[in-house]
């Protein structure tokens, strides 16, 4: 209510008219009698509505209607009633082409006059509010674009620091598995210090043929009589120098593969039983040097198991050297082999290996703790307290079990299961 | 005294440390028994009248430690050698049991031999006081 109406119109009588009534209306009017006067008014102000007479002398209606719409392309547009003769024909029509939006045509009836401006007025408001709208929405959407701007760049930043972390992961990742492959290797370097001893008696033995048949056959040779017994007694003997040599070989051979850093933990289909062989064979020399009867109960035919043959052995020597400490006057180490059906308590088929010695026994409060990293009873010289961490982690990568079972006095039963390959 | 009277006993669980002082022995006349661990020594000594024994101080079911009291209880005279690969605690404990003396493997021929006449060359004494 209250808006401005430009009314324009070259008849002073007809004007005043006009504006008395609208402005009875509660309008607030502005009239003008020529067109250049109302361009220059429409140039500077706003008028939702404009009421122009299109026969003016000054100016062509269409030409007056035409300015107003280019004046108003790029701003608010008024919505324009003109005021049109009977006698003009296609005045009306035309006018609408121009961007009137009504026309009234004189001589008019006051009641059909205001019926129309207030019906055109209400267009204008509509119009206004149209426009109001359209400005909050353009606002808004700019608003959403912006946001929409920033939520992109904080995608792309998020996706770099994404990228960089786990590059990050990455190289972590990497170094963590260099850093427990050396782990595993110093672990078992400290078992090989305790098996290099028994291995260099071992080899003493072989050496000690080799070294006694020697001289032996030097002095054959030196004799002056020397027969044809003599040449067949050397050769015999030559023979068990040959023989002792390649015991020492395969002495030195076993420990060399034991002690190898491998070059990768793939896993090969093996026999345990052989891998238990192998590990014994290293170690037997040892055990019999600190009195210990080792007695092997090895199921034949076991299915093969996926095994990183080395890590399992460093597992077996670990168990074996713990057993050996736990008896320092000398007992029994049993080893056992065999294969455990599927049952309720284990949903596959299972290898399952038992180490039991008769040596000093865990302590019930130390059993809960055997397997965690750095945990020793021993003193510094004897343990680092890994081996036993070590092997409970090789054996988990084997998707089995390591347990412990112990008494004070009698000794100790380590049961290892593996699950075998699923055909 | 003649090398075909000395009774020499070795007692070791490898075959060819045996085969080897039976070789070596016996070429120069010794008479050379074997067994390969403190059971079948002692059933041996109590059958024979050994002057000299070789005794592995590692072996299995009764190492030579304990082999060693046993023949210093029941054959007292016998002179024991102990034989390991390096000095460690049961040689000490051996030569304080009444070892005569410890050779260590692997040995030349020439310090077996060397060791066989001290112990002979004690014996030598003794009868020569007896006369």
């Amino acid at each position: 209510m209250g808006e401005n109406i430009l009314v324009v119109d070259d008849d002073k009588l007809l004007l005043q008219t006009i504006k008395n009534l609208l402005e009875k209306e509660k309008y607030s009017v502005t009239a003008v009698d020529n067109s250049n006067k109302a361009l220059e008014l429409i140039k500077q102000n706003f008028y939702p509505l404009i009421i122009l007479d299109v026969r003016m002398p000054d100016m062509d209606g269409m030409e007056l209607l035409k300015r107003i719409r280019d004046i108003q392309e790029n701003s608010h547009t008024s919505t324009i009633i003109v005021i049109t003769g009977y006698a003009d024909e296609n005045v009306p029509i035309k006018a609408i082409k121009y961007g009137a939006s009504d026309y009234i045509m004189k001589p008019f009836d006051i009641t059909e006059f205001l019926y129309s401006v207030n019906k055109n007025m209400r267009i204008a408001r509509l119009e206004m509010e149209k426009i109001k709208y359209i400005g909050e929405i353009a606002n808004k959407n700019k608003e959403l674009e912006r946001a929409l701007e920033e939520l992109r760049k904080t995608k792309e930043k998020l996706e770099e620091y994404n990228c960089s972390l786990e590059q990050k992961v990455e190289e972590r990742a990497k170094e963590l598995n260099e850093l427990q492959v050396q782990l595993f290797q110093s672990a078992k370097m400290a078992a090989i210090g305790q098996l290099g001893a028994g291995v260099a008696h071992e080899l003493n033995n072989p050496l000690g043929g080799i070294l006694g048949y020697a001289q032996f056959i030097l002095e054959k040779f030196k004799k002056k009589d020397f027969k044809e017994e003599d040449i067949r007694a050397c050769q015999k003997y030559i023979e068990t120098i040959e023989k002792e040599a390649i015991r020492c070989k395969k002495i030195v051979e076993n420990l060399l593969r034991f002690s190898r850093r491998p070059i990768t933990f793939k896993k090969e289909s093996a026999n345990i039983n052989n891998v238990v062989e192998d590990t014994i064979s290293l170690i037997h020399h040892q055990l019999k040097i600190k009195n210990i009867n080792v007695i092997t109960n090895l199921q034949p035919n076991l299915p093969k198991v996926p095994l990183v043959i080395n890590q399992i052995q460093q597992v077996l020597t670990n168990l074996i050297l713990n057993a050996q400490q736990a008896m320092p006057n000398g007992g029994e180490l049993k080893i056992s082999t065999s294969k455990l059906l599927n049952s309720e308590k284990t949903p596959s088929n299972y290898i399952k290996i038992e180490v039991t010695d008769t040596g000093v026994g865990i302590p019930e409060e130390n059993l809960p703790k055997i397997f965690d990293p750095f945990f020793t009873t021993k003193d510094k010289e004897k343990g680092t307290g890994l081996g036993l961490s070590i092997a409970y982690q090789i054996i988990q990568e084997h998707r089995g079990n390591i347990e412990v079972k112990s008494k004070v006095g009698e000794g100790s039963t380590f049961t290892i299961l593996i699950p075998v390959e699923e055909e | 005294m003649v090398n075909e009277n000395v009774n020499i006993l070795i007692v070791d669980d490898e075959e060819t440390i045996r085969n080897m002082f039976v070789d070596i022995l016996q070429d120069r006349n010794y008479k050379v028994d074997t067994a390969i661990n403190g059971q079948e020594a002692v059933e041996k000594i109590i059958e024979k009248a050994y002057d000299i024994a070789f005794l592995d101080v590692h072996m299995p079911i009764i190492n030579g430690l304990e082999t060693l009291k046993i023949i210093k209880k029941i054959a007292p005279r016998i002179k024991v050698i102990i034989m390991d690969s390096f000095p460690d605690s049961l040689t000490q404990e051996a030569e304080k049991e009444g070892a005569l003396a410890s050779i260590h493997k692997p040995f030349e021929i020439k310090t077996m031999l060397e060791i066989i006449d001290k112990a002979l060359g004690i014996n030598k004494e003794d009868i020569r006081e007896n006369v």
